[in-house]
């Protein structure tokens, strides 16, 4: 009874001590046992590296090594990790591919030729590599590269908080260059779908709404794998609540979630067709009103009349929300050609598609949506009439429903439609803003939340203000100038511009597709990658490939020599961030949680702040000292409050390595931290202001939890746990943060993905996360049980279309796009098979193939994913889809 | 007091993540935290240890997928004990099933016993302070 496992186990090696025949050895055992939380053993609090889920986990830490690492009980998680969490502590024993792989001096490489190669790098010094850096930069500042400087920083969502806002500030303003972030790559969609349906982006729910949601609804997210943490949530709300909690998979793959469904008591999965998801959620609104609320049989379709009695009080709807679309919605119709301008010129576009609001809207609304017959649907969708009606019915059960997605919308060129509609659907049915009923967008990234309210992706500014609202661009500037007003005018020179005609439009770098399109037109110079792989992650990897050889400079800042860092110019060795430096994540339910540093990196390796940091100094000081001083101003102003004090380090970082990583390296990201907190004060869903290191390190939130949800707006606040709820109404004074407080609902027409399968290429092929590997592998390639669980990559193929193609288990299969060719070891998968027509392969397997038996290939790899995959984007989050290419598959060889 | 190890399996969904915990926690694989413990992981990795501490069976019903975690289930009757010929492997008072390892010859009965597979062969025996070379069963 209360008895957990460890008490178990150590209740048995004491017993064993006292009590067995064999007692020395036992008592020998049972010492090493304890000695994990003993005197020359110490655990250390830090963040899972991983997935969004944001477990807590600790470091056992002995003789300055990691050597074990296990959740936090006092995390969210409650101490549960997954497979990846546990294996961490693979990387860091002595030895391991883990380490054996760590880059451990700065290094340069002159001969361009030997791009693509690992050879002909020499090692040097920190300020030799910084200084080489700085000194083509202040090159390329001469010229522009489309609005901003020719050069940028593409950077990631794996970093911490008090890097991102570092990267904002050196990149987006102070130098006025380009800055994105592999966040393009991942999550773009679903801040697009934020920004725009509820006026900000902020996830607006928590873990905990599976526990009181009445319906699950989880559309295009393989959440078992991709962010098990979470998952861990939904088994244990679905065995306690049973049949009470009601689950529907939508998506073309039979993805592993579907394991707890239970059919027999109304759980569902659909297998939808890839890209169709508009179609589907616009059918399910049509059998609510028309089917459901009888405006088919007792209106004879007639929706104006029905409208007419909704007002007159003579009908009452069972399911549409009449007092939240009167009070809360405007409906507008949706038409990418005029959101694409939204993020340069601001929300005054969506006066051009206006349609109504409240019950006005909605009338159009609901006469727009007449054509979406399930059975109409059904011939483009692929998903039965009847089932359409099923999960329509399931959507309106109870009181409360809940929606999650992930990638099956994100990595569409029609995602942010896709996520608008369904928005649409939980506002009609007023759905949405209470616990257990809502959208929540989800991020696959550690830190997805970070990069944006650290601002380092276009169309995000610090602390996640809204570039395209002016009122944001200028309250920015003027938080960011303390006062001076010449330095305002700086700011906003940087994040703002006026048109030939007069209009002061926002000032954009290019996005992640666009940038190294720049590259490879050698319009961008040089190209600073951090802390991301995008050889193994960038979609039609041939044209990235192709980009990165004729760069001018490419430098990648790693800890590890990743299949990008092949591509280099210079390579910087940075440390983790979990386990290896300070700092802060966000979780994707809007947690702050600290890593504190359990170990010191190997090498000459540095936090990533504090390399940047450096980079700024030199940067600083070597245009000064050209009297270009001017172009430096504004970078200097804005660092000077968070390195102050220590600028004799970076005059000679090399001889400070073990400065820098010390107290030093605490007190940056400290005042980085304050910083965020304090330029972020008062932006709505994104106010930490109420929040240092102390209370991340000594305070637990309103459930007794490590890290805070935002916003934390005062220092007695323990954090939100939901947004746009009648408690975010009283804080804020309106229910959403738009101008007029009204969610923005869509009618959105049907719009298809950027390819089709045809006869030369009949096949879709769509791409997937891996339980057992995060990403592009980096790491978990490297970790034991990972690597044996899922050692290679393969293609899924549904047995019915394997059986008619002759396809057996384990054949060598190649499949072909448009674009390029990837060789693959056929699955016949009956396990998570996808829906006939389609086919999945896993992304995480780059050239560098079998890290723990050195089997590699040439890059950008036979049989890396993403060679094939699609760089075309959605028009307004600029997300690329990557989960829909057109192939043809042909047997190579086989058995 | 009497000692049971319970798993409700309705939670299961073969994460694995017990597999990894357990090794760092027992050093079952290989000794986490010895100087070669990088030597030995990849060793295991490719496939040249094959030890496991427990493993997840995976198994495939009418198109769903069960898991099923084999561990050491200290059983009532345990099969391992009854093999044992020098007495090893023993049950204490408290129910729970234990090896006396200075009395471990290496010989594998108890492997074969095992219907849960959970006792393996020990080549790491850099772990444990053991009478060496004759290796442990252990679990």
């Amino acid at each position: 009874m209360g008895t957990t496992r460890r008490d178990f186990l150590k209740a048995a090696a004491a017993l064993g001590a006292i009590g067995a025949s064999g007692g020395v050895l036992l008592a020998q055992r049972s010492a090493q046992s304890v000695q994990i939380s003993g005197e020359n053993e110490k655990w250390i609090s830090a963040v899972c590296p991983f997935c969004a889920s944001g477990c807590a986990i600790q470091y056992c830490v002995r003789d300055g090594r990691i050597v074990a690492v296990r959740g936090d009980p006092e995390g969210w998680n409650g101490g549960r990790t997954c497979v990846k969490g546990a294996s961490t502590v693979d990387n860091f024993l002595p030895h391991s591919p883990g380490v054996r792989t760590r880059v451990l001096k700065p290094a340069i490489r002159l001969d361009k030729t030997k791009r693509g190669t690992f050879e002909g790098f020499r090692e040097v010094t920190w300020d030799e590599a910084l200084q080489f850096i700085v000194d083509r930069f202040k090159e390329y500042a001469k010229s522009y590269a489309g609005d901003k400087k020719a050069f940028g920083m593409y950077g990631s969502g794996q970093s911490s908080n008090e890097f991102h806002l570092l990267q904002s500030l050196v990149f987006v303003i102070g130098l006025d260059a380009h800055s994105d972030s592999n966040g393009r790559l991942c999550q773009a969609t679903k801040v697009m779908s934020m920004v725009v349906a509820l006026g900000i982006d902020g996830p607006p729910m928590s873990f905990d709404d599976v526990y009181e949601t009445d319906n699950l609804f989880i559309i295009g997210f393989s959440v078992a794998d991709t962010l098990p943490g979470w998952f861990g949530k939904i088994v244990d709300a679905k065995t306690r609540r049973g049949a009470d909690l009601k689950i529907v998979v939508i998506d073309p793959v039979k993805v592993s979630a579907t394991r707890i469904l239970d059919y027999e008591t109304g759980d569902r999965y659909v297998p939808i067709m890839p890209g169709t998801d508009i179609a589907l959620l616009n059918s399910m609104a049509y059998v609510i009103i028309y089917e459901l609320e009888g405006v088919k049989e007792k209106y004879n379709g007639d929706v104006d009349k029905w409208i007419e009695d909704i007002k007159n009080g003579k009908t009452k709807p069972r399911y549409i929300d009449i007092e939240f679309i009167e009070k809360y919605t405007n409906f507008y119709r949706g038409d990418y050609k005029v959101l694409s301008r939204l993020t340069r010129e601001g929300p005054v576009v969506f006066n051009e598609i206006f349609v109504g609001s409240g019950l006005d809207g909605f009338r159009e609304y609901a006469k727009f949506i007449s054509k979406f017959i399930p059975e109409e649907v059904s011939k483009l969708t692929k998903v039965e009439p009847e089932l359409i009606r099923e999960i329509a019915r399931i959507f309106v059960r109870g009181r409360n429903t809940m929606s999650i997605f992930l990638q099956g919308f994100g990595q569409y060129s029609n995602g942010v439609a896709k996520a608008l509609t369904l928005f649409t659907l939980h506002a009609i049915t007023g759905r949405i803003g209470r616990a257990g009923a809502g959208v929540h967008p989800t991020v696959g990234q550690p830190n997805g939340l970070g990069q944006r309210v650290g601002g380092i992706v276009v169309g995000r500014l610090p602390a996640n203000r809204n570039h395209p609202v002016r009122a944001h661009r200028l309250e920015l500037a003027r938080v960011l100038s303390r006062g001076d007003p010449e330095i305002e005018k700086l700011v906003l020179n940087s994040i703002e511009k006026t048109t030939p005609d007069g209009k002061i439009v926002s000032k954009l770098g290019y996005t992640t597709v666009d940038m190294i399109k720049a590259v490879q037109r050698g319009e961008m110079k040089g190209i600073w990658i951090n802390c991301t792989n995008p050889m193994v992650s960038f979609p039609n990897l041939n044209l990235l490939v192709d980009a990165l050889k004729k760069a001018d400079l490419v430098v990648v800042q790693d800890a590890f020599w990743s299949e990008t860092t092949a591509f280099a110019d210079v390579v910087l060795p940075a440390a983790l961030l979990s386990g290896e430096s300070w700092g802060t994540f966000f979780n994707t339910e809007r947690r702050v949680q600290l890593h504190q540093k359990a170990v010191d990196p190997p090498g000459d390796a540095l936090s990533d702040v504090v390399i940047l940091l450096a980079f700024a100094y030199k940067y600083i000081k070597t245009l000064e000292r050209e009297g270009r001083g001017d172009e430096v101003k504004l970078l200097k102003f804005l660092l000077e409050p968070v390195y102050s004090g220590f600028e004799h380090l970076f005059e000679n970082v090399q001889q400070n390595v073990d400065k820098l990583r010390g107290e030093v390296e605490f007190e940056l990201n400290k005042r980085l931290f304050e910083y965020l907190a304090r330029i972020s004060k008062g932006v709505p869903s994104n106010d930490l202001s109420g929040l240092t290191y102390e209370r991340l390190l000594n305070e637990r939130d309103h459930k007794g939890r490590k890290g805070f949800q935002i916003p934390v707006p005062s220092p007695e606040s323990k954090g939100t746990e939901r947004l746009y709820d009648e408690n975010y109404e009283k804080l804020y004074g309106r229910r959403f943060p738009t101008p007029d407080g009204r969610m923005r609902c869509f009618l959105w027409e049907y719009v298809p993905p950027a390819e089709w399968p045809d006869e030369n290429y009949p096949f879709i092929l769509t791409t997937r996360r891996l339980y057992e590997h995060w990403h592009t592998r980096s790491r978990t390639g490297k970790c034991a049980l990972p690597h044996r669980l899922a050692p290679e990559p393969w293609v899924s193929i549904n047995p019915e279309d394997a059986a008619r193609l002759g396809i057996k288990d384990g054949d060598l299969v190649e499949i072909e796009s448009k674009r390029g060719k990837i060789v693959l070891k056929a699955r016949v998968d009956v396990k998570t098979p996808p829906r006939p027509g389609v086919l999945w392969t896993p992304w995480a397997f780059g050239y560098l193939g079998d890290m723990f038996r050195g089997v590699r290939g040439d890059p950008p790899g036979l049989w890396t994913a993403n060679v094939v995959t699609n760089e075309t984007y959605d028009p307004l989050s600029r997300q690329p889809e990557f989960k829909f290419s057109a192939v043809r598959i042909r047997k190579v060889g086989g058995l | 007091m009497k000692y049971a190890m319970l798993i409700d399996l309705r939670r299961c969904i073969g994460c694995r993540a017990c597999m990894a915990v357990c090794a760092q926690e027992n050093s079952a694989l290989f000794d986490y935290r010895s100087e070669d413990a990088g030597v030995w992981l990849t060793k295991w990795a490719v496939g040249e240890l094959d030890n496991y501490n427990l493993r997840i069976l995976e198994v495939h019903k009418g198109g769903v997928v069960q898991y099923i975690s084999l561990s050491c289930m200290h059983c009532e009757n345990p099969p391992c004990v009854a093999v044992c010929p020098t007495g090893a492997s023993y049950k204490d008072k408290n129910g729970i099933v234990k090896i006396d390892y200075q009395k471990c010859v290496g010989c594998k009965a108890c492997m074969a016993a095992c219907p849960y597979g959970a006792r393996y062969v020990r080549k790491t025996a850099k772990s444990y302070p053991l009478p060496a070379p004759v290796g442990v069963v252990d679990k």
